[in-house]
């Protein structure tokens, strides 16, 4: 966990093995098994999809329940190998910028970028820390598919290198050539927005 | 790999968690000052964090989501609701079984008919393999998080420079000469450093990148026409803002009244990029030049 409150270890309070257990029970199709399963993948689906969505978009309440859905869905093909935590927040991850890319509630956001493309104002400090996000948020989806799920990953969800290797199942060595390709293409997508990062505070 | 591309995640994590002493910090701020997306992570981490942090109704909103799941998945049997596979996989997948079936059927064949029929020793013929078509690899669905990348992405050998001539001049600092100028405002220049980049280094990101660049500032500067030959020359070598340049390529083209062109820009635009940041404005501009258009 890297941050105080964040990172991997904030999205559930169910262990790996208990987690599973309640996959496996919910695999049976009980409705009462798929609930105590949902609910406790829920943090971890909440937050990976605010995280890419933002706490105010307004089709987020729908993605959780796709997420939930699809989660559930999933586990008949998933083989209980790996993390199975990671694996639901990758398909939260992916489910919800899908739905940030096709939603028709970033007009306004649109319009932002496109003045930011004009007249750079984060630099001048008129856009605020929302809008900072947001544009961030939007140029990390702009990158690779899979650049951009570690970036979420590591930037946005908080994750440290380690904890994305093992959700994502894959080495380290793998995460951080995926974070350095990821973070190349979005450096040339701020450079290109004339992006002055404000500093973190003493 | 220069300083900006070694991110120092480690250095990041111990910042975030206070926990980083002086050797460590000095290591990190040199990195920040190069690198504009961790200084960016660094930043804005306690907004993402109080984002993301717990709140109250949180609990009513996964119970929502839940009910309304339920009532999903319960109404509608998972076949259904499985994704209708494009046209063409089922096509692909088809002609895969077709081939599958008619080699098998022909290993099968062979080994039967082999010792009943004795084939005169004769020079083997090699065939040309018949080539399938190559469709493009669409993105793995929400459902199935995509496999592990087997090969990433080899790093390009930097330019050669003569090893006595310092300072080397190589694509990333005429680049960054190029992005300070523009940045100062300094259209001419900028303009004259992103040229002498794309014709000494060609072929880097570097040059790809700078089309771009070098468009957008002559398209400020009213000079349209060598503008839309840097974004073709950007969009020719699959930039990587080809948004910005398709944009680009649309003004210009209005600017050089090729409205009828202009027009077929945008909509490029908009088929290409559907989701894109500027298809407001490619509607926008759709909507006013198909209202009066003039050749």
């Amino acid at each position: 966990m890297v941050r105080a409150n964040g990172g991997a270890d904030a999205a559930s309070k169910a262990d790996p093995a208990t987690l599973d257990a309640l996959a496996r029970e919910a695999l049976g199709q009980d409705p009462d098994a798929v609930r105590r399963f949902v609910l406790a993948i829920a943090p971890a689906i909440r937050r990976a999809c605010r995280g890419v969505m933002g706490p105010r978009h307004t089709d987020l309440e729908d993605t959780i329940q796709d997420c939930f859905i699809d989660a559930t869905r999933g586990l008949a093909g998933y083989r209980f190998e790996g993390n199975l935590l990671g694996y639901v927040t990758r398909i939260a991850i992916n489910r919800a910028l899908a739905s940030r890319r096709r939603s028709v509630a970033r007009v306004r956001h649109l319009q932002l970028l496109e003045d930011l493309h004009d007249e750079s104002p984060l630099a001048d400090g008129s856009a605020g820390e929302i809008e900072r996000t947001e544009v961030m948020r939007d140029l990390i989806r702009r990158v690779r598919p899979i650049q951009a799920e570690t970036l979420i990953m590591r930037v946005v969800l908080g994750f440290s290198v380690e904890e994305i290797a093992v959700a994502t199942d894959v080495s380290v060595n793998t995460v951080k050539t995926r974070l350095r390709l990821g973070k190349k293409a979005l450096r040339k997508l701020l450079t290109w927005h004339a992006w002055e990062p404000e500093r973190k505070p003493e | 790999m220069t300083r900006a591309e070694e991110h120092p995640e480690a250095l990041i994590d111990r910042a975030l968690r206070g926990a980083l002493d002086p050797g460590g910090q000095a290591t990190l701020d040199r990195h920040l000052a190069a690198c504009a997306v961790c200084a960016a992570q660094l930043a804005m981490a306690p907004r993402f964090e109080r984002e993301l942090a717990a709140q109250p109704r949180d609990e009513a909103l996964d119970l929502r989501a839940l009910d309304a799941a339920m009532r999903r998945m319960q109404g509608t049997p998972p076949v259904t609701r499985r994704r209708a596979l494009p046209s063409w996989f089922r096509w692909a997948a088809a002609a895969v079984l077709v081939v599958c079936g008619v080699s098998a059927a022909a290993a099968v064949i062979g080994r039967r008919i082999a010792p009943r029929v004795a084939i005169p020793a004769a020079p083997p013929v090699e065939r040309p393999a018949a080539r399938a078509p190559v469709r493009p690899v669409e993105t793995a669905p929400a459902e199935t998080p995509p496999p592990p990348e087997p090969v990433e992405a080899a790093a390009k050998p930097a330019p050669r420079v003569h090893a006595s001539s310092p300072p080397a001049v190589t694509a990333a600092s005429l680049f960054e000469r190029g992005e300070t100028l523009r940045r100062e405002g300094k259209a001419g220049p900028a303009i004259a450093t992103y040229r002498r980049l794309q014709v000494t280094f060609p072929g880097t990101s570097e040059a790809r990148l700078s089309f771009a660049f070098a468009g957008q500032l002559l398209l400020a500067q009213r000079r349209p026409d060598e503008a839309l030959a840097q974004f073709d020359h950007h969009l020719k070598a699959g930039g990587e803002v080809g948004e910005e340049a398709l944009a680009g390529r649309a003004t210009a083209l209005e600017q050089l009244r090729r409205t009828a062109d202009a027009i077929a820009a945008w909509k490029s635009l908009l088929a290409r990029y559907p989701g894109s940041v500027y298809a407001g404005r490619a509607r926008a501009r759709l909507d006013e030049l198909t209202a009066s258009p003039s050749q």
